[in-house]
């Protein structure tokens, strides 16, 4: 990735930590682009809902999609790019799915940090692929082991649920995996 | 609620309501739905402001009919529904019960127009191996109640052009397993002007359709044709499958990536010759008589050739020769040779083989028939022709690890000035010997 002579801006975390980033890296975000450019920021640019491990995630992510963004686009370059010269460049886009599938694979509270993050910090590639592996933890589960999974405070008394369910095999379709009246176990 | 990205105990609920409606909208269908709703009220009331549904049948003998439970469902989230995905092929972990055309009229009618102003995405797949009873007029409902509809996808079905309004803003068409009533898609362009993207595939009932799209941009089409012509001025990629012989025209001046397959073709007019042409593919048992059709493009860099071997028209293939591309294709980066056309000059050099100016290849791609990995002849006979600096060599996908290192040892000993490297194909070789075999005649 071209590095040199680009500039750099520093983000600092909600715990004090600084990162130095690429500007072009740190524009991956729109809020932080629009600090940049709206409100011609200093150097520094304090991210006060973002810790550092959080925030140093965000940069990977950033910093990666940046690398392989110039990298079809110098490729394309070459055969006078166009919609289909970037479909020629699939093996690179396999490469990235696999990292990204990667990237993903963390515990659920750093999920749902990097969710809240790339909300805040206006990521659409890093909230797409987020909540979609949030939504892939969901599928397949009962209702119980989504509650059970994602720590949600359960307030549905048993004659709600009834009506829920009710309601459900109306117009969803509920696969019974689990018995009725199960929610308070 | 938590909007800091730093707590060990963040968790759903700390979540955005847009960004729970956002996880909702990926799950793969309604069952997921469902369950969420019985998790917290937050979960229940954001149901009802779902924009993206996908149902497909689950139980069978479920009280509530799965076509009932369809209306029901959308009549519940009309009014924030953007996108709706139906199928009658059900999820295959329990018996499901048969579930109708889900193209019928009155189905469709039942709640198209709750949903229709805003609807952006419509897919409409039904089980396959159903028997229709007859047309349905499906796409005139779809098109006159949604009218702002971006993507529309319909599988399995029998579809009449009857009626049809046109569709301003369809950028995204794709039939798959579907028959049509109107052989020549004369009006195409009348009803669907903004197609960008268009997938046809598997298409019965046209005889010589005719596709004149301005916008076009991606065209797939698999189908049965006496002739097709397509005229796309900005069209880009297109892949095209004829099963029968088929005079093709063609006038798309954009293209870049051209994919051909035709196991017999009575010929191809190409109305205006691209000159950006970057990509081709051949597949054919006319393959030197469909070459010299591309003459006059300019700036190919990569040719993949290939024999397709389909019975009762076997007799019509002829041998070629590598230097017949290169004598109509100047400066190729990247030629890929297909499994068939490798297996073929093997069994038999081709005497017209003669290395007549070096040509030099960056790239040459080689799809290893399964046996014979050892047989260098052929391959030392091609490196002469058109001195690659690499090549790669691609092997079936139930090829043994052992055996393709063996080969590519083998291959990297005997011929050292080259780059070797090696891939695996998605397919198996089992497809490759029964088509060869009932192409063979044996």
């Amino acid at each position: 990735m071209a590095d040199n002579g680009g500039k750099k801006i520093t983000l600092k975390s909600s715990d004090g930590e600084e990162f130095e980033v690429p500007e072009v890296v740190a524009m991956e975000s729109q809020t932080i682009r629009h600090v940049i450019e709206d409100v011609c920021a200093k150097n520094s640019i304090p991210l006060l809902n973002v810790n550092s491990k959080i925030l140093s995630k965000v940069i990977e992510y950033c910093k990666k999609h940046v690398a392989a963004a110039e990298a079809a686009a110098s490729k394309a370059s070459t055969e006078e790019g166009t919609a289909a010269a970037a479909s020629v460049t699939k093996p690179s886009d396999e490469d990235l799915k696999t990292w990204d599938a990667e990237f993903v694979k963390v515990d659920k509270g750093t999920l749902f940090n990097l969710i809240l993050a790339a909300n805040y910090l206006h990521i659409p590639g890093l909230l797409d692929l987020t909540c979609q592996a949030a939504a892939d933890m969901i599928k397949g589960k009962s209702a119980k082991e989504i509650r059970k999974f994602f720590n949600l405070k359960n307030c549905i008394s048993p004659e709600e649920e009834e009506e829920i369910r009710r309601e459900n095999q109306w117009a969803f379709e509920e696969e019974k995996r689990t018995r009725a009246f199960d929610a308070y176990a | 609620m938590n909007i800091y990205a730093c707590s060990q105990s963040t968790t759903m609920d700390d979540l955005p309501s847009d960004v729970i409606l956002n996880i909702f909208e990926r799950l793969p269908d309604s069952t997921d739905l469902a369950n969420c709703r019985l998790t917290s009220h937050r979960f229940l009331s954001l149901s009802y402001r779902t924009s993206s549904i996908s149902l497909k049948p689950h139980q069978k003998h479920h009280p509530v009919p799965f076509k009932t439970r369809v209306i029901n469902l959308i009549s519940l989230l009309a009014a924030s529904l953007v996108s709706v995905s139906i199928s009658g092929k059900g999820s295959g972990v329990v018996d499901t019960d048969e579930v109708d055309d889900l193209t019928d009229v009155s189905f469709l009618s039942a709640w198209l127009p709750l949903v229709g102003r805003q609807l952006g995405t419509l897919s409409i797949v039904n089980a396959p191996n159903k028997s229709p009873v007859g047309f349905s007029c499906a796409l005139a409902v779809i098109s006159d109640t949604c009218k702002n509809l971006d993507s529309l996808v319909i599988r399995n079905a029998w579809l009449s052009i009857n009626g049809i309004m046109l569709m301003s803003k369809l950028t995204n068409l794709t039939l798959k397993f579907v028959r049509i009533d109107d052989e020549h898609l004369a009006n195409f362009s009348a009803y669907f002007p903004s197609l960008k993207i268009l997938n046809l595939i598997h298409i019965t009932g046209l005889k010589e359709p005719k596709i004149h799209l301005m916008q076009l941009q991606i065209c797939r089409f698999t189908g049965y044709p006496q002739s097709i012509t397509i005229q796309a001025p900005n069209l880009e990629e297109l892949k095209l499958r004829c099963m029968q012989p088929c005079f093709v025209i063609l006038d798309c001046s954009s293209i870049h990536n051209l994919s051909i397959s035709l196991a017999k073709a009575s010929g191809i007019s190409m109305i205006t010759m691209p000159q950006n042409l970057r990509k081709l593919i051949i597949k054919s048992l006319d393959v030197p008589r469909l070459l010299p059709f591309f003459r006059g493009t300019k700036g190919l860099k990569t040719l993949e050739l290939e024999v397709s071997p389909i019975m009762s028209w076997f007799d019509s293939y002829s041998v070629f020769s590598i230097t017949d591309a290169f004598e109509i294709f100047e400066n190729i980066d990247e030629l890929i040779i297909g499994p068939v056309v490798w297996y073929l000059w093997h069994q038999s050099i081709p005497s017209c083989f003669t290395a007549s100016e070096p040509i030099s290849l960056s790239r040459l791609v080689v799809n290893l028939p399964p046996e014979d990995f050892n047989e260098t002849n052929l391959m030392s006979i091609i490196l002469k022709i058109c001195a690659p600096s690499e090549v790669e060599l691609r092997f079936f996908s139930d090829i043994e690890d052992m055996e393709k290192k063996d080969a590519v040892a083998n291959f990297s000993n005997a011929f050292s000035g080259v780059r070797w490297s090696w891939s695996t194909s998605e397919k198996s070789s089992s497809e490759f010997f029964s088509r060869l075999w009932r192409g063979l005649g044996i």
